[in-house]
């Protein structure tokens, strides 16, 4: 019996997958202590705990950092760069301010130097400071975890070994070798530095899971999109520190190879914020992501956020502009629809005000929506602008889409890929209004709202795989003749690493190299099948393809990542009990412009159902805008797919 | 065109130059341009006004309003020209920062230009990194007029020819001018791409809109005139301090910034084109505007700059301007600041470090050069402490990894740490400077252009000086203090230690300084 839960802000989402049939749960997060939301889900479902495969998404981690709960770390470097991480990049996070925001960094409880030294090729150029290492465990006792980055340790993590050997038993540790074993000081301690600081409280966390419920198998979703042994979990704890959207978007990959669809864009709009990413294939990844300002770089989604999302006000700059956010209005008071106090527009207006979102649907099966207040919200920012209430309504919805058209085109045409090749994967509560209209304006044919987008990171759980993701840095200049060899030796190296996360499993492996001119500090993501010259070739074209020219200097491979994927079969999805008998309206919108405009249900919405625009699409959380020229049908499995009218 | 349709259109003209710098930064070669970002991106309009930039660096954006003034006017342009400059009597800046314009053509008529602009790691003179102490400015390095490097889409091979012949590890220097080319050509393209009202329109109603941001700020200033002066220590060539002084005239919607009675021009590279200056005073007033005002040549337009010609800020042809760009202007923010902290000391902060600490490494026996500037602390304000170990005021370069630093030059980080007491003392404390050391591994050439050794960052409202920054050599028996200006030889082993200087402190001091 598969369960994945997915323990999100305001709600704990559970997706059972048993004989063949798909359940779905929801809970009201227990943020104090989300054990609770968790083990009430699995008694109201009537689970026997034990039997369970359980496949956890949690927030543990990434909460422990944002609010400042993390453990007291010790940190510990070469003697001399003890400020390593409050220095950073060096960088002021506002260019133009005089008065900079005073929030500090997140920074280690305490940080000791110790005296040893690694060069650049690996060599050591003075010892280690071994009377310093009783001093370092008596220190490290009075914390309550320790990281360690000292310099080039990805090269010869001689001294790192040793001192992780003084230190085993006393107290948590993390090594940067071993968290994150590639060039770049900063990025490295600051990314080992944070496993430390989550580690203690997710392992704590983990444990009582396992303690209390007993699960048969029990795995956590990490960042990178696959799954990991929780054991692992809580060693390498900060590879959960980005896995939030990661769910969505492995459904939303699943829901593309049912669908028979290569490439798509993901598009899930929010109430204060908007992530979007790209498939081709395959997710894209990366390993540059922050939270708090702080590197954080282990593999992870690429996801691009903005913060625009239904609940985004609007107002009038100095100039006279209008504008969007990033202030929103939140869930108190909320957009002025909802009747709490709030007087400033918001997204969710503009719609109510065009009767896109009709008032007399209760949002979120609770809430009725007051037109007259969003009219009321929208006619002062209109005003300004020599506009009427609803003409005002438009302007806030066209500067809404000229946000997430922006950021979808950062995903995609700034990556060098056509958007019109893609479709678009909508899910979150807001993004529905708006999918037509981006499709429209990126040339996308073809618009997907699948099954169960309201619990969509959790049936992410459920179809993500075991994966693990290693890496090492080594620069190898591939004129050489050595350099196949030297390259397949790093990947020994790695797929051995790989094998000793994930035993006993058949494994596909993923290589690749990071390559770029001798010297160019950005480089491109080559796969690496063997072929040194081959590789080279790729290279070129691709810098070609990206920059527009190819320099006549040598090319190196920088860093080599392998990606481990379990061989599992692939989840069979039931298919959708089938409705007969045409779609039938539920009610009429006055949707401004269009005149009356039917409304429909989703949940009864049959397989096979078809349906040409306008028209509106009723869930209890959310709204579909079917504009002209768009035809809706209901595909096997539950999936809506929404493609352009034949003319 | 409405409000809202500009208003679209502003947004989309400024991702195209955030997309423009991504790009840059991305094929860029070296260090100075990938890792450190010190580069900035633009479009035009035909008449040579900005009407969109991405934030990189603060000393760019008000110096890139000047870049076209002169340059639109002395040139045919043709659809598929691309043009080089770094003359900094003639758009320019001072001769590292080369920029590279190719004119945008719509059916047959020009619509506009898209520019880059990134600091070369060398472009030939006599000291390695262009960055040394020279009296005349055919010495820092090759003066480039506005060149063509492609005619009507022909290369045209002299300029490839120059920068081989002169410059240093030259290959680099042309992966460097590729990667600039392949942001200009980026920027074109998204112009041509162009879907909404007509871009001619979009650029007349965005200027014309664009000065309200100013205007509304300078509304909001109390009428008056607010004068300050400070100093710069030397100008590298034993001549000091050099004096700055600005008289700040606010009065209703305008602004006038004199700097009469300030210091002639400099023997050595302390002297500013008025591109530089202007760019010192506009990043002063850009501070006081809302964040998400548009970076266009209209939002200093009611700002009037009277500048003594010749001078230390209005520098004669021919003289030698390196440190302008890094150091001077550094001041000219800390004078501009002092005076408006007369009318508005709750909204602008104490002194900043005031230097950019240049450090340029290069080879003796062998051909490399390695550039970097050091973050310092930052001046307390009302609200709060300044904080440390950053980059202040008109530059904003990231610091080159010490992994990636060490794998390329031969040279060794010792220490990087936070120079801590170096924060002045008051009710919120100045931010600390930071402490870097390096030994060479090879003999090496070294300069250094720093300033803030003989004259300390200034406290606000009673609040005490940052500590002056020095500068040490380690000649293999013990530590010697440097000049703030100095270009020495370095033998294996012997080490350079800075110590960059503290934030004023805000408010007076009474019971313990904040942390």
């Amino acid at each position: 019996m598969l369960l994945g839960v997915d323990t999100g802000g305001t709600f704990t989402d559970f997706v059972v997958l048993e004989r063949g049939r798909l359940r779905f749960h929801k809970e009201l997060s227990t943020p104090d202590d989300p054990f609770r939301a968790i083990a009430r889900g699995i008694e109201q479902l009537g689970l026997d705990a034990n039997r369970l495969h359980l496949v956890h998404g949690s927030t543990v981690a990434t909460n422990a950092i944002l609010e400042r709960k993390g453990a007291r770390v010790l940190f510990v470097t070469n003697e001399g760069f003890e400020d390593l991480l409050a220095i950073g990049r060096q960088t002021r996070q506002e260019l133009y301010a005089l008065r900079p925001s005073s929030r500090r960094h997140l920074l280690p409880a305490s940080t000791l130097g110790i005296r040893g030294r690694i060069d650049a090729r690996g060599d050591e150029v003075q010892a280690l400071d071994a009377s310093g290492l009783e001093a370092l465990a008596a220190r490290a006792r009075e914390h309550d975890a320790v990281a360690v980055c000292l310099l080039f340790s990805f090269l010869n993590p001689d001294h790192e070994r040793r001192i992780g050997e003084r230190l085993q038993g006393e107290t948590f540790s993390s090594l940067s070798h071993e968290i994150l074993a590639e060039h770049r000081e900063y990025e490295r301690a600051s990314t080992t530095f944070l496993n430390a600081y989550v580690g203690p409280l997710v392992r704590h966390y983990l444990e009582r899971i396992r303690d209390r419920l007993a699960p048969r198998h029990f795995f956590i979703m990490h960042s990178g999109g696959g799954v990991m042994d929780a054991d692992l979990a809580a060693r390498q704890a900060v590879k959960l520190v980005l896995s939030g959207p990661a769910g969505g978007i492995v459904a939303a990959e699943a829901v593309c190879r049912q669908l028979g669809l290569e490439k798509a864009l993901t598009f899930d709009m929010g109430g204060t914020s908007t992530d979007v990413s790209l498939i081709d294939g395959a997710p894209a990844r990366m390993t540059a992501g922050k939270i708090a300002d702080m590197p954080v770089a282990v593999p992870m989604m690429d996801i691009h956020t903005i913060g625009a999302g239904g609940g985004s006000i609007a107002w009038i700059d100095d100039a006279g502009l209008p504008r969007l956010g990033p202030e929103s209005a939140g869930a108190d008071p909320g957009p002025a629809c909802y009747g709490r106090g709030g007087r400033l527009p918001t997204v969710t207006d503009a719609h109510v005000a065009l009767g896109r979102i009709p008032a007399r649907i209760r949002l979120g099966g609770h809430m009725p929506l007051d037109v007259g207040r969003a009219l009321e919200a929208l006619k002062p920012f209109g005003r300004s602008l020599g506009l009427d209430a609803r003409q005002a309504a438009q302007a806030v919805i066209d500067l809404a889409n000229e946000h997430m058209l922006g950021a979808l085109r950062v995903v995609s045409v700034q990556k060098g890929h056509d958007p019109s090749a893609f479709a678009l994967v909508c899910f979150g509560g807001a993004g529905g209004l708006h999918a037509c209209e981006l499709a429209e304006l990126l040339g996308c044919r073809s618009i997907v709202l699948p099954l169960a987008s309201g619990a969509f990171s959790a049936l992410g759980m459920i179809v993500g795989k075991r994966q693990a993701d290693v890496s090492l840095s080594r620069r190898i200049a591939l004129g050489c003749a050595d350099a196949g060899a030297r390259l397949q030796e790093v990947f020994d190296v790695l797929k051995a690493r790989a094998r000793r996360q994930l035993p006993g499993l058949r494994l596909g492996f993923g290589m690749q190299c990071e390559m770029g001119y001798v010297g160019q500090g950005f480089h491109l993501t080559v796969p690496f099948e063997g072929d040194v010259g081959a590789m080279v070739g790729q290279f070129q074209r691709l810098h070609e393809q990206h920059y527009g020219h190819v320099l006549d200097r040598e090319v190196e491979a920088v860093t080599m990542r392998l990606t481990a994927i379990a061989e599992t079969p692939t989840l069979q999805w039931p298919d959708l009990h089938v409705r007969s008998g045409p779609p039938c309206a539920v009610g009429y919108s006055d949707v401004v412009g269009f005149g009356s405009v039917p409304q429909f249900r989703r949940d009864h919405l049959g397989c096979g159902a078809r349906l040409d625009g306008p028209a509106l699409v009723l869930e209890d959380t959310s709204t579909f805008w079917l504009r002209p020229g768009w035809c809706l049908e209901v595909v096997e499995h539950g999936h809506i797919v929404i493609s352009r009218s034949a003319a | 065109m409405n409000a809202v349709e500009l208003s679209l259109a502003a947004h989309r003209l400024e991702s195209i130059c955030e997309e423009m710098g991504a790009v840059l930064q991305r094929c860029a070669l070296s260090p100075n341009i990938k890792d450190r970002q010190d580069f900035s991106c633009a479009l035009f309009d035909r008449h040579g006004e900005l009407v969109a930039q991405a934030a990189h660096i603060p000393v760019h954006l008000g110096s890139m309003v000047y870049a076209m003034r002169d340059v639109v006017g002395m040139l045919d342009w043709h659809e598929g020209d691309i043009v080089v400059f770094n003359d900094p009597f003639l758009g320019g800046t001072h001769l590292p920062d080369i920029t590279m314009v190719m004119p945008v053509f719509l059916r047959g008529a020009c619509l506009g230009f898209a520019v880059s602009r990134a600091h070369h790691a060398d472009v030939g003179g006599t000291t390695p990194g262009s960055m040394g102490i020279h009296r005349h400015l055919a010495d820092e390095g090759c003066v480039i007029a506005p060149t063509h490097w492609y005619r009507a889409g022909e290369e045209c091979p002299d300029l490839v020819a120059m920068f081989s012949k002169r410059m240093r590890s030259p290959d680099e220097r042309m992966g460097d001018l590729q990667a600039q080319r392949a942001a200009c050509a980026l920027g074109r393209r998204r112009l041509l791409e162009w879907r909404g009202p007509e871009l001619e329109r979009v650029f007349e109603r965005l200027l014309a809109v664009s000065e309200g941001y100013a205007r509304a700020m300078l509304r909001d200033l109390p009428d008056g005139r607010y004068e300050f002066q400070d100093v710069l220590d030397d100008d590298g060539t034993g001549h000091g301090p050099l004096p700055i002084r600005a008289s700040v005239c606010i009065d209703g919607e305008c602004a006038t910034v004199d700097f009469s009675g300030s210091a002639p021009a400099s023997k050595g590279p302390m002297n500013c084109p008025l591109s530089v200056t202007a760019a010192a005073v506009y990043y002063a007033f850009r501070c006081l505007m809302p964040p998400h005002t548009p970076q266009t040549g209209a939002i200093f337009r009611p700002i009037q700059l009277r500048v003594p010609e010749p001078s230390l800020l209005c520098a004669p042809q021919g003289a030698a301007v390196a440190a302008g760009n890094v150091e001077t202007s550094q001041r000219i923010v800390d004078v501009v600041l002092g005076a408006l902290a007369q009318a508005i000391p709750e909204r602008v902060a104490a002194a900043a470090q005031g230097t950019m600490n240049n450090v340029v490494f290069g080879g003796i026996d062998d051909d490399w050069v390695y550039y970097e500037t050091l973050g310092g602390g930052m001046g307390a304000h009302g609200g709060g402490p300044g904080p440390d170990a950053v980059q202040c005021h008109m530059t904003n370069t990231r610091n080159t990894s010490i992994e990636v630093l060490e794998m390329h030059y031969p040279l060794r980080i010792v220490r990087y740490a936070i120079r801590r007491g170096s924060g002045g003392r008051g009710r919120f404390r100045g931010g600390h400077g930071l402490v870097r050391e390096w030994e060479a591994l090879r003999p090496s050439m070294v300069s250094l252009l720093s300033e803030r050794r003989h004259s300390a960052p200034y406290g606000l409202l009673g609040g005490g000086s940052g500590r002056k920054g020095r500068n040490l050599l380690f000649d293999g028996k013990g530590w010697k203090e440097l000049p703030a200006k100095v270009v020495l030889r370095l033998d294996p082993g012997q080490r350079i230690r800075i110590e960059t200087p503290g934030g004023g402190g805000f408010g007076e001091h009474d019971g313990p300084t904040s942390r």
